[in-house]
């Protein structure tokens, strides 16, 4: 027991470079306004956020947020919106640390709970990783933050890591809760692993006519098979986690673990799944806020290691680990 | 950095782990609706769910296993409210709430929604949308748009009908904005039975019948 709290305190006190959460912050920041910018200009909240009385279809109760800002009418939930997109932009921009991070926050949770019939699992994990921002160093680097410190975009100036290491544990339980709850008849052997054929006709959620995926039903149902065993096998980012910190101890799993890098072979394959999503329904901005999610699944110094690679000459920072 | 903050910091990171964890232990929605345990689609996946394990069950019917399903959901949810009470409070101050169920079980019979307009009830009727059809595509964008698309997908599960009546009336309003010539507008969920893979025709919807259909004489309320 000891020895597990020693671990975790000294797990918990890791600090490394802010490239990762960054990359966290920036696409955190680019699903807000992709939430904010299409409700607004096609007048959605108008008829689904605003109270009867000003032209909305039902009963809105506004919170302390919304109540300051002019209530639930037209003109409090736009302002409402516009400073809650205003807040999304320059937290991509990364500029105002953790309190646009916060204002950001507030203003979605504020959103977001004026009409839960007209949102989605999308709201949750964004105002999730908000949280997260909040909590850490989000603007150490990439970010205006960073170029009106140092002058530079890029710096090596440590953070703590524990909100990234959050961020995947958050990211292993959106997966696995979602995986252990598909339990209707359609995800399972004797539904004929059916669930993937019947969500692509889904008219709610397609993105197009899909009345032409008939012959292609064995693929469909390989994808069932292949999504229950991705999103149910996510623990296996927190198993990587694991193994690769405890690199120098013995064991055969350890070592396949380690050698073939299953983290970033489940990441390919949520990668791919979340694309194919993307592709052939429409759920939202579910799909980017996950991916965001996927910025912290590497260390700093691989996303380093990386960017130097794309670059092609030294980026100028070292991104280790302290 | 301080001994005592940093052992501040590490029981917060154990409180937030604990906390999100324990909020998405599932939560079966509707599950203390007496409505959810006599909806078909409900009674069809928890008993296709459990065919593999009716030999378990003793010869219990379909009720009694229906009913037994929905004791333990019962219990169960009632241990979780009180496991999960203490960490509510900070769940919802900082938008960390979880619930993931998502595509959990399929909809067979998920609906459409249709609208049409008369200038008077016994017609003719002008289909001007239907949801998801290129051509009968009334404020499309609108009507794509994630949160409405939500808000209508409730529909096709026959979940909560008097926000549908709300939302008719409302739309009704929207329509005539467009469509000054409607005295009437009618909103229909269009229930079709997914087809089985060679079931299905390219380009031809499967045959739907109406539900839910909801007439509005326009201007239906006081303008604003």
């Amino acid at each position: 027991m000891r020895r597990a709290l020693a671990r975790l305190s000294e797990w918990v006190g890791r600090e490394e470079t802010g490239t990762a959460l960054a990359l966290f912050r920036i696409g955190l920041g680019l699903c807000v306004l992709n939430v904010i910018v299409p409700m607004l200009s096609l007048g959605v909240h108008r008829l689904l956020l605003v109270d009867v009385s000003d032209g909305g279809y039902r009963t809105i109760r506004a919170d302390w947020l919304l109540e300051l800002l002019g209530g639930p009418s037209v003109a409090g939930v736009e302002r409402l919106s516009v400073m809650t997109g205003l807040a999304g932009l320059l937290l991509a921009l990364g500029l105002g640390g953790r309190v646009t991070a916060a204002l950001t926050l507030v203003g979605c949770i504020s959103l977001f709970k004026l009409n839960t019939e007209a949102g989605g699992g999308h709201d949750r994990l964004l105002t999730n990783g908000l949280w997260l921002v909040v909590l850490s160093n989000s603007t150490a680097t990439l970010s205006l933050d960073c170029l009106l410190r140092t002058r530079r975009l890029l710096s090596d100036r440590a953070v703590s890591a524990w909100p990234r290491f959050l961020a995947v544990y958050q990211l292993v339980i959106v997966y696995t809760a979602t995986g252990s709850q598909k339990m209707g008849v359609d995800w399972m052997p004797w539904g004929g692993f059916s669930a993937v054929y019947k969500a692509l006709l889904m008219p709610s959620w397609r993105r197009f006519d899909m009345s032409w995926i008939g012959p292609l039903y064995p693929l469909t149902q390989l994808f069932t098979v292949l999504t229950l065993i991705f999103e149910c096998g996510a623990v296996v980012w927190l198993l990587s986690a694991w193994f690769r910190d405890t690199r120098d101890r013995p064991g055969r799993v350890r070592a396949t673990f380690n050698r073939l890098d299953l983290r970033r072979v489940w990441a390919v394959m949520g990668i791919g799944m979340h694309l194919g999503i993307q592709l052939f329904m429409n759920v939202g901005p579910f799909s980017w806020v996950t991916l965001s999610f996927y910025a912290c699944l590497w260390h700093p110094d691989e996303w380093a290691r990386l960017g130097r690679r794309i670059v092609g000459r030294r980026l100028g920072i070292s991104g280790r680990s302290r | 950095m301080s001994s005592r903050w940093h052992g501040l910091r590490v029981a917060f990171v154990v409180f937030h782990a604990l906390a999100v964890t324990l909020l998405s232990v599932p939560s079966p929605v509707g599950a203390r609706q007496d409505s959810t345990w006599t909806d078909p689609h409900v009674r069809q996946q928890v008993l296709g769910g459990l065919e593999p394990f009716r030999g378990l069950l003793g010869d219990r019917d379909d009720d009694a296993v229906i009913a037994l399903a929905r004791a333990l959901s019962s219990s169960f949810l009632d241990l979780r409210d009180a496991v999960i009470a203490p960490f509510l409070p900070y769940t919802r101050a900082v938008g960390a709430g979880q619930g993931w169920q998502m595509f959990g079980s399929l909809n067979d019979r998920p609906a459409r929604l249709r609208i049409r307009v008369a200038s008077s009830v016994s017609g003719p009727w002008q289909t001007i949308y239907l949801a998801r059809d290129p051509e009968l595509a009334w404020r499309r964008e609108l009507m794509d748009e994630e949160r409405t698309r939500a808000l209508v997908n409730n529909w096709s599960w026959e979940r909560d009908r008097s926000q549908y009546k709300l939302f008719t009336k409302r739309w009704a309003r929207l329509v005539a904005e467009d469509h000054p010539e409607a005295a009437v507008v009618e909103f229909a969920m269009m229930r079709f039975k997914v087809p089985a893979p060679d079931e299905l025709q390219p380009g031809v919807d499967p045959p739907a019948r109406e539900s839910w259909v909801e007439r509005v004489a326009v201007p239906a309320q006081e303008p604003r």
